[in-house]
């Protein structure tokens, strides 16, 4: 009986490993058309001009700053300098304990303004709207409001925009100076209503920054945020271009992308409920737009535009880990009823299911093999020989991926320019499956077990060094 | 037994395709690797013959009245030898370079330049590259084409106005109009919708070559294909073409919503206020953008009498409305903006936050 089980189990999880194989390959192969396609177009398109157009839609940039005193005058920097035309730069104080405001104020000299409002949005009530004295910063406004969360500070930035689209930002993450342009370029050259639009964020650690400004892209020095590298090549370039091109993407990263003001606002902003706001509203916007039956576009443009700092100690990292996961979770039990639906095509059937079996129920079934491999092994179920080879699939399959990432990005980006950077990239690839993936597998188990054991709902704190800080200390040591 | 086989079977048959996806990695690895390092190599190789062949044209462009034969053939241009130009990235760069010199000289030296293009055949190339399958193949050609003013008449570009790229069909619209078409007839030709950022880029084209004749831009505006027909009214508004003979109450009742809102906002800028009336009547079922472009063509056209219509505008549940009804107050004329100023000390609490922002922020 036990041997029957034992034989019935690994036969599901050899297939389940096939299936998910073949997942990523269509993806990979989907993905490198859509990328030499990208690259192709690029080529014949005038950005520089483009800047100049008088009719572009207009864009609110809407940055959430808790605690960003040490960084908050660089961030809001690097924010002016963005080269679209027609841009506001919404930055809110979500009630900071620190000095973020004060730091604002003194250097852009900003005042109270007399800024009309309406409460469309739920949201902590707003103490007051700064603008500043000085015509350079005008399209700057600086929003006081109290704490209430990442979500509750981008519904109050909705609350005060006016624009067309609006742009959610980190205010910690550097933007590429024309990455609005390229951004909007899919809601210009649409015949469908875009409503929102996402882009690659990638992991600047170790890399020179200057004035909020990339000088020089480095693979990141320690093991933690070069195996996040990795992961991101894959999600960022096999993973979401290939949704895309079907317009089955369900996250556009919290860190940057644009969207339809008026929809948003429509589907009632962000939801405060979950630590994934992020997905959840790009999947409630999936929704109203299927429902309504009217013909829409979630684009993705993929071309890095947007660089952020990853985690790059095991403790911080499990915390990020452990809210994606339960962001995930809590986004896909909240639109269960879109499982499998025709009413929401490619969603329903595809997108929904990869989701739910891939993404939130992956970690299960890997601890679930890994376990019942290791009793049934100790009991003497499992042919040593198989288990090897099963080894040994799984280990070139993520191998290949991550290789397959990594020559994307060459191919169709070449960010990097030192051999050495390729060397520990490989070098990582390798490592990753046995050193790193396990505890992102735990990380995940931990994470659901926090959403429906424990009942946490909250965001953990992300300690960050910031540019402003790096870049004093690389002064200082320059001095020394 | 025959259970053991099969288990053997597919071992052996995992254990391959294990081997064969590690051996693709190594090999990418490798490739790649490879690449890195020798990319340095190859950019200064590309540097060092970029500078010859950048001197080589100057010499050509200091030269007068010597046919081009004779200046390739002297001793000293031996540079430009079978040898050399056998090599496929001598050859990339060379193009580059006639294309860099090309686009920035202008008169005889830009004829020079496409002597030398002729010379080295790749006119023939090009050519070759424009009847390729692949879209940006036929693109680059026809870019290149156009950039070096070696366009010939051909029924080809007429075909490819029907192409399903859109790239394909820009370039071929910029390639007839450049040979001499008349705008109209090549831009009617067009079947497919027309996106915002295909109708900017023909419109920039149009401005740019001073491309400012256009006989019955009628045909356009009343074309069946809504976005063609916003690309006239785009014309007709940039060209401030002022007399058209066009049924404008057809185009303001339009269910497509981009004809809407490029009609009014063609008439805000081009036409005169006989259209208040019925823009007041349609406002309330339009969109965000189509109320905007109402209420910009009332702050332009309207008079006193509008004053109560944009007042109760202040009053719609979104925000942006209400702004630019306010907007719009302030800017009709000097009695409207009189009631803003009035509404500034008004007991509303709400009105008196609108006109104070409007005030304030102008």
């Amino acid at each position: 009986m036990l041997y029957f089980l034992s034989f019935v189990v690994q036969v599901g999880l050899f297939v389940y490993c096939l299936m998910i194989f073949l997942s990523y390959l269509l993806m990979g192969i989907r993905s490198w058309k859509v990328l030499q396609h990208h690259k192709q177009s690029n080529t014949n398109i005038d950005f520089h001009s483009f800047r100049q157009n008088p009719f572009l839609p207009s864009i609110s940039v809407v940055a959430p700053a808790y605690n960003e005193g040490l960084t908050i005058v660089e961030n809001i920097r690097s924010l002016l300098s963005l080269g679209y035309n027609n841009l506001t730069i919404i930055v809110v104080n979500d009630g900071s304990k620190d000095d973020t405001l004060e730091k604002a104020i003194q250097f852009y000299d900003l005042e109270i303004a007399d800024y009309y409002y309406e409460y469309r949005l739920d949201c902590k009530p707003i103490r007051a709207v700064y603008k500043s004295k000085n015509r350079a910063f005008k399209n700057l406004l600086v929003v006081d409001k109290e704490n209430g969360g990442k979500a509750d500070a981008l519904n109050a930035g909705l609350n005060i925009s006016y624009s067309d689209y609006f742009a959610c930002v980190d205010v910690d993450c550097l933007i590429e100076e024309n990455a609005f342009e390229h951004l909007i370029f899919p809601v210009i050259n649409s015949t469908k209503e875009v409503v929102a639009v996402g882009g690659i964020v990638w992991l600047n650690n170790n890399s020179d920054v200057f004035h909020g400004h990339m000088v020089k892209l480095k693979v990141p020095d320690k093991f933690l945020p070069r195996v996040q590298l990795i992961e991101y090549f894959r999600a960022f370039l096999l993973g979401r271009t290939a949704w895309s091109s079907i317009n089955g993407l369900l996250i556009i990263s919290g860190a940057f992308g644009i969207f339809n003001r008026e929809r948003v606002i429509e589907v009632g902003g962000y939801n405060k409920n979950t630590v994934g706001e992020d997905m959840e509203l790009v999947v409630r916007l999936h929704k109203l737009m299927r429902q309504k039956d009217i013909p829409y576009e979630v684009a993705y443009v993929p071309t890095p535009l947007c660089w952020t700092e990853a985690p790059d100690t095991r403790k911080v990292l499990s915390r990020q880990r452990n809210r994606w996961a339960r962001g995930t979770a809590e986004t896909l039990l909240m639109h269960k009823d879109m499982l499998l639906r025709p009413k929401y095509g490619v969603i329903g059937w595809l997108s929904f299911p990869y989701w739910f079996i891939a993404e939130w129920m992956g970690p299960f079934i890997e601890a679930f093999g890994i376990l019942f491999t290791i009793i049934m092994g100790l009991l003497g179920y499992v042919s040593g020989v198989f288990f090897a080879c099963m080894l040994t699939l799984v280990f070139s399959m993520a191998l290949f991926f991550s290789i397959l990432a990594v020559f994307a990005q060459e191919k169709f980006f070449n960010r990097y320019t030192e051999p050495q950077d390729l060397r520990r990239l490989f070098f990582t690839a390798l490592l990753e499956p046995f050193v790193y993936h396990p505890f992102t597998v735990y990380w995940s188990l931990k994470g659901n077990y926090d959403l429906f054991i424990k009942k946490v709902h909250s965001w953990g704190e992300m300690t960050r060094t910031g540019y402003a800080k790096k870049e004093n200390s690389d002064k200082t040591t320059a001095q020394t | 037994m025959t259970h053991y086989s099969y288990f053997e079977k597919l071992i052996i048959a995992i254990l391959v395709f294990s081997v064969i996806l590690i051996l693709i990695d190594v090999f990418i690895m490798v490739s790649v690797y490879i690449d890195k390092v020798s990319a340095k190599k190859i950019e200064q190789k590309k540097q060092s013959i970029r500078e010859k062949i950048q001197e080589y044209i100057s010499a050509w462009l200091i030269e007068d009245d010597v046919p081009i034969v004779d200046f390739m053939t002297r001793e000293t241009h031996n540079y430009f030898s079978d040898k050399q130009m056998k090599d496929p990235l001598f050859r990339e760069i060379l193009y580059e370079e006639i294309f860099i010199a090309n686009r920035v000289l202008l008169g005889d030296e830009q004829m020079k330049i496409k002597e030398l293009y002729k010379y080295f055949g790749f006119e023939q190339k090009i050519k070759k590259e424009f009847f390729k399958y692949k879209w940006y193949k036929i693109v680059n050609a026809a870019n290149d084409m156009l950039a070096i003013k070696a366009l010939e008449s051909s029924t080809r570009f007429t075909e490819l106005l029907d192409h399903p790229n859109q790239f394909v069909r820009l370039i071929a619209v910029k390639a007839e109009i450049s040979m001499g078409g008349d705008q109209v007839e090549i831009l009617s030709e067009l079947r497919y919708p027309l996106t915002d950022w295909e109708l900017y880029e023909i419109i920039n084209f149009l401005k740019r070559n001073n491309f400012k004749q256009f006989n019955s831009l009628e045909k356009l505006i009343d074309h069946k294909e809504p976005s063609v027909c916003v690309l006239g009214l785009l014309i007709a508004r940039t060209f401030q073409e002022l007399y058209l003979n066009v049924d404008f109450m057809k185009l303001l009742l339009s269910s497509n919503t981009r004809v809407r809102k490029y009609a009014i906002e063609y008439l805000a800028e081009c036409g005169d206020g006989s259209y208040v009336q019925i823009l007041k009547k349609i406002f309330p079922n339009q969109a965000e953008a189509v109320q905007k472009a109402i209420l910009k063509y009332v702050e332009l056209h309207g008079t006193d009498d509008d004053v109560p219509f944009i007042y109760n505008r202040l009053n719609d549940y979104r925000p942006a409305i209400q702004l630019k009804a306010a907007e719009t107050l302030y800017n009709m004329n000097t009695n409207s903006s009189g009631f803003l100023n009035y509404l500034e000390h008004s007991k509303d609490p709400k009105n008196q936050k609108l006109a104070i922002h409007v005030l304030r922020n102008q």
